[in-house]
């Protein structure tokens, strides 16, 4: 059997780090002699424990791969024993992080199609390994399918060669590939909300390092803001919001450069294959058999450069699969309708069949119910002027209108294409047969208008896998689902 | 459509009177610690958890009548519908092939009433989607033998 890089245990006493030297840390800096005595003693903790608990976790891992299984042996004190066939492993994903690169290692982790329990990870093994491993397990996989091709294990049949509908299945070619433009691009029109509230959490921190509070220093600063009259502060704090803009602008620029650097997308055997990252590198394997959906998306300020994404959402069980997996992170709108096209053989429908109208009126009663409640209770407080906010209400109108128009649906073949957003758009295509559950819902107030949401449910993994169209005509949705339930029964 | 055991309102109207008891009970105890020793206010003492708990009752009382009216549920040639709900009016459908497992759950409540629950399992992000409530003990254990042999076993 084998063991582990050694460099592991390096990395573990590293990483462990924070979990001692900060207790330690805490206790030394408010000193005392008897605390002194105990950041003595917990120094010694690390030294005595943390470091052979490593070693020993080191020494007692244990893996083996031969022509059938995967053999993993672990515990110190408490022994496990797992053992993977072969056959049930769905995905190879090989994660590299920075400090990781640094030491030369890699993690290997083997997704498998029962819970996250299941799974197993190699944490670490050399990245040549890691290779070595994934090409095994993929070459085994596949002569052990090709000698019985059904009933490997409890009946579960495995088909390698993907369904019908995936085009292209020899090639190993890279389909898609982000250029150090595109990515710099990709970055300049993210500007995620995240990086801007972390920015302005970062600047409200920059004070107390630049000046300390009983400096005379401070004091000026006071006296200074103190002494400015209205328009002067206003020229200073709009000063400061471009600062931060501009910083959290460029911030997410180095991000998203960072995440995606030279991303590339390979198809072979029916599995996409992503690779990605400067700092930490990420390898992630897609089996097109396991697609539940997949999403194109853009926001306004990108759908006016032409900009979209795309990701795929896979049957999830293991935590790897929470998240979407995006396949093209930013690319022209012509170039992801024609990978579409060859991945999967499909082309997105042109138009779609709207909503009904009266979902304004309803989206505008509920904005406006909302907008009067804080309204009020903004006059209640801060006076009658509060009332000019009594403006938005067309502003409300106009987004419930927005809102109606970019909601749509439609059947095309056999999958049910699903749009909506205002400012966050998005296009979901879900092939019928993937489908698992088919519910309509009326509220109260929908049935008044004769409307209806229908929830169309999959096995994709967290919310991503629960699309809606919402306030749809009660006939309309009858009919839609006659034609879902037919398509399905059709397809299976 | 089917229907449930009539005898399922029973169960309800002890859950919701359940619910309002330990409701207006919470209440009390708050307004006993929190408010009553801290601020001064008009309203005598445990009228607001009187109201509720009187609240409760009438809820009680109406709702599950309505709710057993409005509750069917039908298993038909390759899927099983249910169709519920008072306010909101839900019906969801589901192919025999995506169920994954079935239950029979019985509380104590249902024990009493000789009752059982059947939930149905798919693989879908939302769980347990199907759940009927109130059907007599020997009759959801037939339907889960049933539907069992349907049981899919294709992966997805």
């Amino acid at each position: 059997m084998k063991r582990l890089h050694p460099n592991t245990i390096i990395y573990r006493v590293i990483v462990g780090a924070p979990n001692y030297l900060i207790p330690a840390y805490l206790i030394y800096s408010n000193q005392s002699r008897y605390e002194e005595k105990l950041f003595f003693i917990l120094g010694l903790f690390a030294l005595i424990f943390v470091i052979p608990v490593a070693v020993l976790n080191y020494y007692f891992f244990k893996y083996e791969i031969n022509e059938t299984e995967v053999t993993i042996k672990s515990g110190i004190f408490a022994k496990k024993q797992r053992v993977i066939p072969l056959s049930k492993i769905q995905n190879i994903n090989i994660e590299q992080n920075f400090l990781q690169k640094i030491l030369r290692i890699t993690q290997l982790k083997l997704e498998t199609a029962g819970d996250a329990t299941s799974e197993a990870a190699l944490q670490f093994i050399s990245y040549k390994e890691a290779l070595n491993i994934q090409d095994y397990i993929q070459a085994k996989k596949e002569s052990i399918i090709s000698k019985e091709p059904i009933d490997i294990i409890d009946g579960t049949t495995l088909e390698v060669v993907p369904a019908a509908s995936i085009n292209a299945v020899e090639t190993t070619d890279e389909i898609f590939k982000l250029s150090n433009r595109e990515l710099l691009r990709f970055g300049m029109l993210r500007f995620r909300p995240v990086v801007l509230l972390f920015m302005s959490w970062l600047y409200s921190f920059a004070q107390p390092f630049l000046f300390n509070n009983d400096s005379e220093e401070f004091d000026h600063i006071i006296d200074f803001f103190a002494s400015l009259n209205g328009t002067e502060l206003v020229f200073y704090l709009s000063v400061l919001v471009v600062a931060v803009i501009v910083t959290s602008w460029l911030a997410d620029i180095v991000l998203t450069v960072n995440r995606y650097y030279k991303f590339s997308l390979r198809l072979a055997k029916g599995k996409l294959h992503t690779s990605f990252g400067f700092t930490s590198t990420k390898r992630g394997t897609i089996p097109l058999k396991r697609l539940q959906s997949l999403t194109l998306r853009t926001n306004v300020i990108k759908k006016y450069f032409d900009f979209y994404s795309l990701d795929i959402q896979t049957a999830g069980f293991g935590e790897n699969s929470v998240k979407p997996e995006a396949v093209v992170p930013f690319s022209k709108k012509e170039k992801i309708l024609k990978l579409i096209e060859d991945i999967f053989d499909f082309q997105l429908p042109d138009s779609l069949k709207g909503i009904s109208p009266l979902s304004v009126r309803r989206a505008f009663i509920k904005l406006a119910f909302f907008h009067t409640v804080v309204l009020t209770s903004l006059v209640y407080f801060f006076g009658y002027y509060m009332f000019v906010i009594a403006l938005f209400y067309p502003i409300l109108y106009y987004y419930a209108h927005l809102r109606f128009v970019n909601r749509g649906y439609i059947i095309s073949g056999d999958k049910l294409a699903v749009k909506q957003g205002v400012w966050f758009k998005s296009l979901t295509v879900i092939p019928i047969r993937k489908i698992q559950t088919f519910r309509i819902h009326q509220t109260i107030f929908q049935r008044r208008l004769g409307l209806a949401t229908i929830n169309v449910d999959t096995a994709a993994a967290g919310i991503t896998g629960d699309i809606s169209i919402i306030d749809i005509d009660l006939r309309d949705a009858a009919r839609l689902n006659q034609d879902i339930k037919s398509k399905f029964f059709e397809t299976l | 459509m089917n229907q449930l055991d009539p005898a399922v309102k029973n169960i309800w109207r002890i859950n919701i009177i359940m619910r309002y008891v330990f409701y207006s009970l919470a209440f009390l105890v708050v307004e006993w610690l929190l408010i009553s020793p801290n601020i001064v206010w008009n309203v005598p003492f445990g009228l607001i958890s009187a109201l509720l708990f009187a609240f409760g009752l009438t809820w009680a009382v109406i709702i599950p009548i309505y709710r057993y009216k409005y509750w069917r549920f039908a298993i038909e040639d390759n899927e099983i519908r249910i169709k519920y709900g008072v306010f909101t009016r839900v019906t969801t459908t589901a192919p025999f092939v995506r169920i994954q497992h079935i239950d029979v759950q019985q509380s104590i409540l249902d024990r009493m009433h000789g009752l059982a629950k059947l939930i149905i399992y798919t693989a879908g992000s939302r769980g347990a989607d199907i759940l009927i409530p109130g059907l007599p003990l020997e009759y959801a254990e037939d339907m889960r033998d049933s539907l069992k042999d349907l049981i899919s076993t294709e992966e997805f």
